[in-house]
């Protein structure tokens, strides 16, 4: 015990220096999360004094609240759509500009398929309301041009049409980040490997299926990791374009929540809200992690 | 030649697939900065040609409007960047180089940052910051986006900084350099590429945030470029003026889009190496 | 220290320095004032009128004779709902001085101590108008009384902008289609059908995220539907007139004791008609309407596209310098609904919306009391309610009529919104302001899917039933005092 302490005063300079970090950390990292797992068994408006309800708020949420239901919908339909886009349209994209033989070339549209990573979000998601509007919007002129008048429509006012319009947001969905990362995964498979295969007249789209995929499969369960979370907690797109509407067919929990929050100031209610969302991230990662494990060990 | 010309015909199909796809992603961004040049009324007539002459003055009122958001952020994203900076590598360091009781709990408690999904700490965050007496000012902004981008930085750091080998910093020990001359003028000058790439993700995702301020800042004078552009827009929206709204929207994209052009090798070289470590 | 360490410093150092100065630090007392619609500002290139501009002149002179005071105007930012602004400012503390809510909204939260009470200073002598004993004597009466909280005693806003609502027509395509202004809903739905058929748009009606004209018509509705019923739901015998204040028939505790007593619920076939007429008419509502706010509808007006729209006295002055405008236009009064159109009508004229509910219900968050510059707020609100000040500020906007006493140089386009608050006033509150937050918004929601065909009447009733008991448990929580059981 008294060689921990020495120690630890021996190396105090260490402690010191990760405090500034570790401070800041505490303050707007650790404690908030434990305010929102306190927070959610009171009903609090935020500033006069909270009345405790016990499991209440999960109860309600779970079993009797009509529009936590829909965003529960809502987006789990996002979320498989999204993850099941994430590891596939990239991917495409990446073996494209991967087997483009001229490096110059290739190193062009690999810049290019990130420009859209880079425009603010903001101005996309901005330009995408644009886009379905329906009086002046692209989507609605564009198909008056090609003769589909009929079809055009208020893209964010129609229940049938809504969320189909939010899942549409960003065609053709190269999200630079997942291209990036499924490129550089291919990038790193060795070169012998490919003359290899050639020799062996595995060419093609049997190369793709027999070697690529096998060998990226470590990417491809990041991306299904990353675009999973993001995909569940994900709700500005819908925010700024719809708000949830009309009629909740766009609500998602994390807008749910901030409406709870800040519109309808059920502080308690909004931090349940989270405290779901956050155990089932937990649970999803860990059964992603022991799925990963297990399988690399099999390997 | 027979060779030659199937390998251009292979890479003919390639090209001309992608190029379709790079030019749907990028159209609505084309559209946008086309008809930013283009009077309301023209767009009207000619909504999908080239600007018949150049509107210079959406730009004009465009800017008025939005070069204070702007400023905005950059204030924040400069500050909390070096902020960021400073203290992640300084942490990196200290993880990388030394032994100490406690360290690996210590580094698990960090990592488990990565589990906290931002929903959850939204609403008990604000709390926080309003019980400081910090909304309505940068702080609000700067302290909380410092502490949440530590995470990726610090490992991706980390990680780097243990590659380098032991004895780099065994010879400068014996020269006579003390630790933290060794972090400054030694490990910090080899992770250049690494620390801008850092810096730029960290830039890139302090300018797109949008919840947090719009939570915590209501002066409109404060607000940073995404939620001033959802103002900026519901006006210009709201009357049918496309044409500066556009101008608008080009103005808030086309800095960041220019910085990457200049600095896209690191943030790819850097995207590809960390990533795919961790 | 080596140089590179120094450079960060100095860096550091001034990042620090540029924070702190952020952190504004004034010799002169801030008066802020959220003006709202008085917000003055330099005209944009999306201004097709001049924008207000008068409370500059107003601060200038104010700053001369009071060097110590600086005013500044705020406004919140556009886009996003006033009131969940306000409410963020009050629960965060950071409100200005001076700010703008609506009397309903305002006595609706008046017990959480936001307010500062303006009575006993409306007993004070106002400094600006000459030979004034007592402030309040300078307004009408209905602008005090309608200000007045629950307790009878508090005044926490002072509403001082009359406002109406009508329906705006144009002329042109009337005459056009060959149709006349309606008295009856049954004629209005007729109109609207040759409207139809004549290839124009009826009504221009704006159903996305907000909630103002969906709100008026379903209180108009109501009050002529459930005519038959109000003594019973305000649980009194005899009749209840319409008086000039909004919903002051009927206040927020009898509509709790009435929902609870199931007088007043979903499931009453009577109450239900309100629903049914109000999607006979969208019906004859433009395209889309679920994703069409009102500045979408105002266009389809202006352009015209459609032959109607409903507005309220702010689009008066709008609508007469617009230069898109190129037809005539007119105004008539919400249809009476009689025995043709449901059975339930008593044939009763259509109540008004409106009253002192215009630009200029000004509110002093209890924020000021606690920063020492209540009598500053106080005394620069004295100074802009003189009439002198008051009514050229009033015309140069042309949004409201000034409910002040003194009439002289008056903006006369007002007047026919005056007028209609002799008609009275809707007795009972609607979906928006009757319960809750979270029921406004629940209602909205489940009446955009009734209209979208999503629901039927029955299920919509049903989920609308819940969310109205829902509320009014929640109310009885949050007030105690009322003694009302669960």
């Amino acid at each position: 015990m008294k060689s921990l302490l020495e120690e630890i005063v021996k190396k105090r300079n260490c402690y010191l220096l990760l405090l500034p970090t570790f401070v800041l950390l505490f303050i707007f990292e650790y404690y908030p999360v434990f305010s929102a797992i306190y927070n959610s068994f009171f009903d609090w408006d935020g500033f006069t004094s909270p009345r405790y309800v016990g499991l209440n708020n999960f109860i309600q949420l779970i079993f009797k609240d009509p529009v936590m239901s829909v965003s529960a919908k809502n987006i789990t339909i996002l979320t498989v759509f999204r993850v099941l886009i994430a590891i596939t349209i990239p991917l495409i994209a990446a073996e494209l500009v991967f087997n483009i033989f001229n490096m110059k070339i290739a190193y062009v549209y690999r810049a290019l398929f990130v420009i859209p990573m880079v425009v603010p979000s903001m101005v996309n998601l901005l330009v995408w309301k644009f886009v379905y509007n329906p009086q002046y919007g692209l989507l609605n002129k564009f198909l008056k041009i090609i003769g589909l008048s009929s079809l055009c429509r208020a893209w964010l006012g129609d229940f049938s049409t809504t969320l189909y319009a939010i899942l549409f947001l960003g065609f053709p969905w190269i999200s630079s980040l997942w291209f990036l990362i499924f490129l550089a995964g291919l990038q790193n498979i060795s070169p012998d490997i490919f003359d290899a295969a050639k020799i062996d007249g595995v060419t093609g789209l049997n190369r793709i299926r027999f070697i690529d995929i096998p060998l990226i499969l470590g990417q491809a369960k990041l991306v299904l990791i990353l675009s999973t979370i993001n995909a569940l907690q994900g709700y500005v797109g819908i925010m700024v374009l719809t708000s949830g509407g009309p009629g909740n067919s766009t609500m998602v929990p994390g807008l749910y929540l901030y409406n709870n929050a800040f519109y309808f100031n059920k502080m308690g209610y909004a931090c349940s809200i989270g405290v779901i969302l956050f155990s089932i991230l937990l649970l999803l990662t860990y059964i992603n992690l022991k799925y990963i494990r297990s399988s690399e060990e099999s390997q | 030649m027979n060779r030659k010309f199937k390998e251009l015909k292979h890479d003919l199909l390639f090209h001309i697939v992608i190029t379709v796809l790079v030019f749907i992603s990028l159209y609505p961004f084309i559209f946008m900065v086309i008809s930013s040049f283009k009077t309301t009324e023209e767009l009207y007539h000619n909504f999908f040609g080239l600007p018949s002459y150049f509107e210079y003055r959406n730009y004009a009122d465009a800017w008025r409007e939005v070069s204070p958001f702007f400023l905005n952020t950059i204030i924040v994203s400069v500050i909390t960047m070096v902020g960021v900076l400073t203290l992640s590598s300084i942490d990196a360091y200290v993880f990388a180089r030394f032994i100490f009781p406690g360290k690996e709990i210590i580094f698990i408690l960090f990592l488990s940052l990565l589990m906290i999904p931002g929903i959850l700490t939204l609403v008990p965050r604000f709390l926080v910051v309003r019980d400081l007496k910090l909304l309505n000012t940068y702080w609000a902004l700067i302290l909380p986006y410092i502490a949440g981008g530590q995470v990726m930085p610090v490992f991706i750091l980390r990680s780097f900084f243990s590659s380098l080998p032991k004895e780099l910093f065994e010879a400068a020990k014996i020269d006579g350099a003390s630790e933290s001359q060794c972090f400054l003028k030694i490990a910090l000058p080899l992770s250049k590429s690494i620390l801008f790439t850092v810096s730029l993700m960290n830039f890139l995702n302090t300018w797109n945030e949008y919840i947090w301020p719009l939570v915590t800042v209501t002066k409109a004078e404060l607000f940073p470029i995404t939620v001033g552009l959802v103002v900026f827009q519901s006006r210009y929206s709201g009357s049918a003026t496309w044409g500066p709204l556009f101008a608008g929207y080009t103005i808030a994209a086309l800095p960041i889009v220019i910085l990457f052009l200049f600095t896209m090798r690191y943030y790819i070289a850097g995207i590809t190496s960390g990533a795919l470590k961790a | 220290m080596s140089k590179s360490v120094k450079v960060i410093s100095v860096v550091v150092l001034i990042f620090f320095i540029l924070g702190i100065c952020s952190i504004s630090f004034a010799e002169k007392k801030v008066i802020r004032m959220d003006a709202r619609e008085y917000y003055p500002r330099e005209r944009l290139s999306t201004d097709r009128w001049n924008p207000p501009t008068y409370l500059w002149r107003l601060e200038k002179e104010y700053e001369t004779l009071h060097p110590d005071i600086d005013i500044q105007f705020i406004r919140p930012p556009e886009g996003m709902d006033a009131d969940v602004w306000l409410t963020t400012q009050l629960t965060g503390g950071t409100t200005p001085e001076i700010s703008e809510q609506l009397f309903s909204e305002v006595n609706r939260n008046a017990y959480k101590g936001w307010y500062v009470d303006l009575a006993p200073f409306l007993e004070k002598p106002n400094p600006y108008v000459k030979d004034n004993k007592k402030w309040r004597d300078i307004f009408l009466e209905i602008a005090i009384a309608t200000g007045k909280a629950p307790d009878g005693k508090s005044q926490y806003v002072l509403p001082i902008g009359i406002t109406g609502t009508a329906i705006f027509y144009n002329k042109d395509i009337f005459k056009k289609v060959g149709v006349k202004v309606p008295g009856t809903w049954k004629e209005f739905i007729d109109i609207q059908a040759k409207i139809k058929q004549a290839g124009y748009i009826p009504f221009a009606f704006p159903m996305a995220g907000e909630k103002m004209r969906a709100n008026w018509s379903l209180r108009t509705i109501q009050d002529m539907i459930l005519d038959s019923k109000m003594a019973e739901i305000k649980g009194v015998k005899g009749t209840v007139k319409r008086t000039a204040i909004e919903a002051s028939a009927i206040s927020q505790k009898e509509l709790v004791q009435a929902i609870k007593k199931g007088v007043y619920s979903v499931r009453d076939p009577q109450w239900q008609e309100q629903l049914r007429l109000f999607k006979e008419w969208s019906k004859y509502w433009e395209d889309g309407y679920l994703g069409v706010d009102s500045q979408g509808a105002y266009m389809l007006f202006i352009n015209g596209q459609t032959a109607m729209m409903y507005e309220s006295a702010a689009q008066i002055k709008p609508i007469e310098v617009d230069p898109l405008r190129k037809f005539q236009y007119g105004l008539f009064y919400f249809p009476r609904i009689t025995k043709e159109s449901s059975k339930y009508a008593t044939g009763i004229s259509a109540a008004a919306v409106g009253g002192v509910t215009g630009a200029g219900a000004w509110i002093i968050p209890s924020t000021t009391k606690d920063r020492g510059l209540l009598n500053e707020a106080i005394d620069w609100l004295m100074f802009i309610t003189a009439p002198q000040n008051y009514i050229p500020m009033a015309n140069d906007l042309g949004a409201a009529a000034p409910a002040l006493k003194a009439r002289k140089g008056l903006d006369k386009r007002l007047e026919p919104f005056v007028k209609s608050l002799e008609r009275g006033v809707f007795r009972v509150e609607s979906f928006y302001r009757g319960l809750t937050r979270e029921y406004a918004e629940s209602f909205y929601q489940i009446l955009q899917q009734y209209l979208a065909d999503k629901l039927t009447l029955q299920q919509a009733c049903d989920q609308i039933q819940i969310e109205m008991e829902k509320a009014a448990n929640a109310l009885i929580d949050a007030r105690p005092e009322w003694g009302i059981k669960k």
